[in-house]
């Protein structure tokens, strides 16, 4: 890793201009310009030269906040991480305090089932709790990089809420599955996910039985949730993986147990089995067991979830050696999640780290946060979280293939009006679920509030000051025209979250 | 590695730069800040070359079971691979001696009446993958079988990074993200809904808000900047041609199907230079509980041709010559039902062809026959026509583009079959 090149050095420009080819300059008849007769000097990556603190509090949390980065600062770099990684010991009351009055997220599946049939109004209401505790958890909770991973790994256990009996059962799944596993052990996570009804419903493994094998669940087992795609098996072994899980189901009758995991042992294929090479004899569920063991010890696995967690945490295309290293902190823990995050978000990885476009809910929350936003669960109404994230395209729970919300530049990068629109909406108080004091937000930077200076501290506020010094200039100049009041400052952050600096992180 | 020489970066789009004027950049933002009317960047097409279609693409994503979207009767082996989930031969219409069309297709019936549609059987993806993600990401790049993973461009935005176009907005695709089939396309954008895209906020500051966001991503050299700059043009576009109170000729259903091909039917009459629209249709990788008849899949058939239907009678007395329809999915099912009344992941499917131009009336294939010893792999109906050739063959005849199919569909020489004029 040594000789390799610290990739935050590089400019941002510089690695989106690689990134494509280097031909970036074609065409820009550039000569007429007065301000930058050649290319601009390459500004550091968002501002953020050298400064890994920042960098790291981008990554691990719902986005960028000046008081946070401050006390990282404070803490120093491998405290703050640590602080972060040991989220058991972080108080996290007034977070969960928040969500006291939205009952149907601690609805067993029986209950929820009777809350939800019952009215279109109550399955709104049970939605919007649901969207409420999804994003607003991202924005307050203490336990950041908890809730970043909260949001990994339901992208890549992606569930569609809307698909079969899966509303019914989402809320145990994220506390039963997620967020009892997101920092513990891979191996646990999976065999949960393989147990639990939501995964079942949605993949159909509930209706997988002898003699009419049901490959769904079985091929996304190996190409999404483990493997990856093609990567070490066969369509064979998807059959005969199908074969093992046949009989693993759920209670289907709507009393205490409905959606618990159950074993039908009638509908299990007994008869000999080969997946990846190695015999396995009629044993009922104990197959199933066996095969998700298979794939949890497999070195394929290993790089295949290094390899994402990298993608998520460090750039659209880590280096080969950041993704060995991660493996290798899987094999060597048993997929322990803790100890992969632990490699990976060490400063020697992070100095690799490139520019990542927030994805829409990032952009929200991380909004939300730079300017101190303080946030309330409403539930259910016109401008509700999940209305807000739906309008960018990214409502939880909402995309409705296994393969989970993209996380490319191909994807989101020319959906920019609706991240302007929500920008405008939020700043100028018409989203009921967060309110933000735009001279309190300011208050916060030093200067933030002096005549001439406010641009600049909206620039510190909303990135650490990564936005160019002539838009800067141009946001200045939209304050002194008018009166620097409230609802210009409202509108000039608006604008300056619009920018392109703010879009990335 | 063989890399994709096409030219096609997303940076051909920054020579709009010049035709736009001098960029808006700092040294201007005075001037620009005093004066509170912005002169419209669009320049709307005026000699928009109308040699070419417009294509719109409407995928079916999920991997749709083309035995049941066309049924071929005609297989002695069609109803014993599908005791369940089969459409009786009494609840289709026949559409020749072999092939029937489910009765909720009915709709689509009367373009093939007149030869504007054409099916394609037994067609689809040669890459041997049954990943829906890796199915359709290798098909709408152009590289099935191939692979090349520095291929991150689509087949339809290499089309529009080879070829000149007139208007602001050259490709659009319905939906919220972007489709990789257009990934590299010049002036191309993802809009959920084009009758609400517009800048939000206080009217009173909107122009000059306007001013310093428009500036400032016309200063980026990213994708987004690109993307933020098309993202005005298009703001001003569809201000003029005001969609939304846009009058069709036929009643559309009210499916967001239906509606996207409607706001579709605005753009296209607007004849403003979109050269490609892209309307997705989830919802067919129906591995239980098909509902081949009566259920989820005919619901399914019923919104997709309905909705094509009223579209296509939409655009019929004016423009049926100057677009191309094409649907398709990422592959087809298993020619056995599985044991959930439903199918898994197969291979071979059909693909729709409609247009004024179209060869039509008539199925086109090449039967491998649905017997266990004809199946690809034992599982699954053959893909003897490689969709390539038919893609390339509107590419070449209606959107202008013959030389540079090296560059749309690379490593594939295309055979075509005569499906259009």
């Amino acid at each position: 890793m040594s000789d390799q090149r610290s990739s935050v050095s590089v400019s941002r420009r510089g690695f989106l201009r690689a990134g494509v080819g280097g031909a970036a300059l074609v065409g820009l008849g550039a000569g007429a310009r007065v301000a930058h007769a050649a290319p601009p000097p390459a500004p550091p990556p968002h501002g953020r030269a050298g400064d890994l603190v920042q960098v790291l509090v981008e990554r691990i949390t719902g986005g960028f906040n000046w008081a946070e980065v401050q006390r990282a600062r404070t803490m120093g770099y491998q405290a703050y991480l640590d602080e972060q990684l040991d989220f058991e010991r972080i108080a996290d009351d007034s977070t969960d305090a928040l969500f006291a009055n939205h009952v149907t997220l601690r609805m067993s599946p029986e209950e929820r089932y009777a809350f939800i049939a019952s009215s279109t109004t109550n399955r709104n209401i049970a939605y919007a709790q649901f969207d409420d505790h999804t994003i607003l958890r991202r924005i307050v909770s203490k336990r950041q990089l908890y809730e970043r991973m909260v949001e990994f790994w339901t992208d890549h256990f992606n569930l569609d809420i809307l698909d079969d009996l899966v509303r019914y059962f989402v809320t145990d799944w994220d506390r039963k599955v997620i967020r009892r596993h997101a920092m513990g052990s891979f191996h646990d996570l999976l065999k949960a996910s393989a147990h639990h009804s939501a995964m079942s419903t949605y993949l159909d493994n509930n209706t997988n039985a002898v003699g009419k094998p049901q490959e769904n669940y079985a091929r996304e087992l190996l190409e999404l949730y483990t493997l990856g795609v093609d990567n070490g098996y066969t369509q064979q072994d998807v059959v005969e993986v199908a074969r093992c899980l046949t009989g693993w189901s759920f209670w289907s009758s709507r009393n205490a147990v409905y959606g618990d995991f159950r074993y039908i042992a009638s509908r299990h294929d007994n008869g000999t089995k080969t997946v990846l090479g190695r015999r396995i004899l009629g044993a009922g569920k104990s197959e199933g067991d066996l095969v998700l063991d298979m794939l949890c010890w497999h070195p394929n696995t290993a790089r295949f979830i290094a390899g994402k967690l990298a993608h998520f945490f460090i750039g659209y295309s880590p280096e080969p050696a950041i993704v060995e290293a991660v493996a290798t902190a899987y094999m060597n823990t048993a997929g322990d999640i803790k100890s992969m995050l632990r490699v990976l978000l060490s400063p020697a990885m992070m100095t690799h780290a490139t520019p990542k476009l927030k994805r829409p809910q990032q952009f929200a929350t991380s909004l939300v946060r730079a300017t101190a936003g303080q946030v309330a669960a409403v539930g259910s109404s016109r401008n509700d979280v999940g209305s807000a994230m739906a309008s960018m395209g990214q409502q939880p729970y909402r995309w409705p293939t296994p393969d989970g919300y993209p996380d490319s530049l191909t994807a989101w990068g020319k959906s920019m009006l609706p991240r302007w629109s929500f920008a405008s909406r939020l700043l100028d108080g018409r989203e009921q679920w967060a309110t933000i004091d735009p001279l309190l937000a300011l208050a916060q930077i030093p200067g933030g509030l002096q005549p001439g200076g406010q641009a600049q501290g909206i620039n510190q506020m909303l990135t650490g000051g990564a936005i160019p010094d002539d838009q800067v200039l141009e946001l200045q100049m939209f304050i002194d025209q008018r009166s620097a009041t409230a609802q210009t400052l409202r509108d000039a952050i608006s604008i300056a979250a619009s920018l392109p600096a703010f879009q990335w992180h | 590695m063989e890399r994709i020489d096409c030219g096609c970066t997303e940076y051909n789009e920054l020579s709009r730069r010049n035709f736009l004027g001098d960029g808006r950049k700092a040294a201007a933002a005075a001037a620009a800040m005093l004066a509170t009317a912005w002169v419209p960047k669009v320049v709307l097409a005026r000699d928009h070359d109308s040699a070419r279609d417009t294509l719109v693409n409407v995928f079916l994503r999920g991997g749709a079971d083309g035995l049941n979207l066309v049924v071929p009767h005609g297989d002695p082996d069609y109803l014993g691979a599908r005791p369940t989930e089969n459409v009786p031969v009494n609840q289709t219409e026949p559409l020749d001696t072999f092939f029937g069309l489910p009765r909720a297709m009915a709709p689509l019936n009367q373009f093939y009446a007149v030869n504007d549609l054409l099916i394609v059987h037994a067609t689809g993806s040669t890459d041997p993958t049954r990943s829906h993600f890796d199915a359709q990401k290798y098909l709408e790049y152009g590289v099935p079988g191939f692979r090349d993973p520095s291929v991150v461009t689509g087949w339809l935005g290499r089309h529009l990074a080879t070829t000149k176009g007139t208007g602001p907005l050259r490709a659009v695709a319905l939906s919220s993200t972007l489709p990789r089939a257009l990934a590299g396309g010049p002036q191309t954008l993802p809009i959920r809904d084009l009758n609400r895209f517009d800048l939000d906020g206080r009217t009173s500051t909107l122009l000059d808000r306007r001013q310093i966001i428009s500036n400032a991503y016309e200063a980026d050299r990213s994708v987004i900047g690109v993307g933020g700059l098309n993202t005005f043009d298009t703001i001003d576009l569809l201000d003029r041609i005001d969609a939304r109170s846009y009058q069709p000729t036929v009643n559309y259903p009210t499916t967001s199907f239906a509606r996207s091909l409607q706001s579709a039917a605005a753009l296209i009459k607007a004849d403003v230079g979109v050269e490609a629209i892209e309307v997705d249709l989830g919802g067919w990788d129906t591995h239980s509980t098909q509902g081949t008849v009566g259920g989820r899949f005919e619901t399914n058939m019923a919104t997709l041709a309905q909705g094509l239907a009223a579209f296509y009678g939409d655009l019929y007395a004016t423009h049926r010559n100057k677009v191309t329809i094409l649907v398709h999915s990422e592959f087809g099912r298993r020619v056995e039902e599985n044991g959930s009344n439903g199918t898994d992941h197969g291979h071979g499917g059909c693909i729709f062809v409609m247009g004024g131009n179209v060869n039509g009336g008539r199925v086109l294939t090449q039967w491998p026959g649905l017997s266990l010893q004809t199946r690809w792999q034992g599982y699954d109906l053959d893909v003897t026509i490689d969709y390539r050739d038919l893609f390339a063959e509107i590419v070449d005849k209606r959107l202008g583009n013959g030389a540079s199919l090296a560059s749309v569909f690379p490593r594939h020489t295309p055979n075509y079959h005569n499906i259009c004029v």
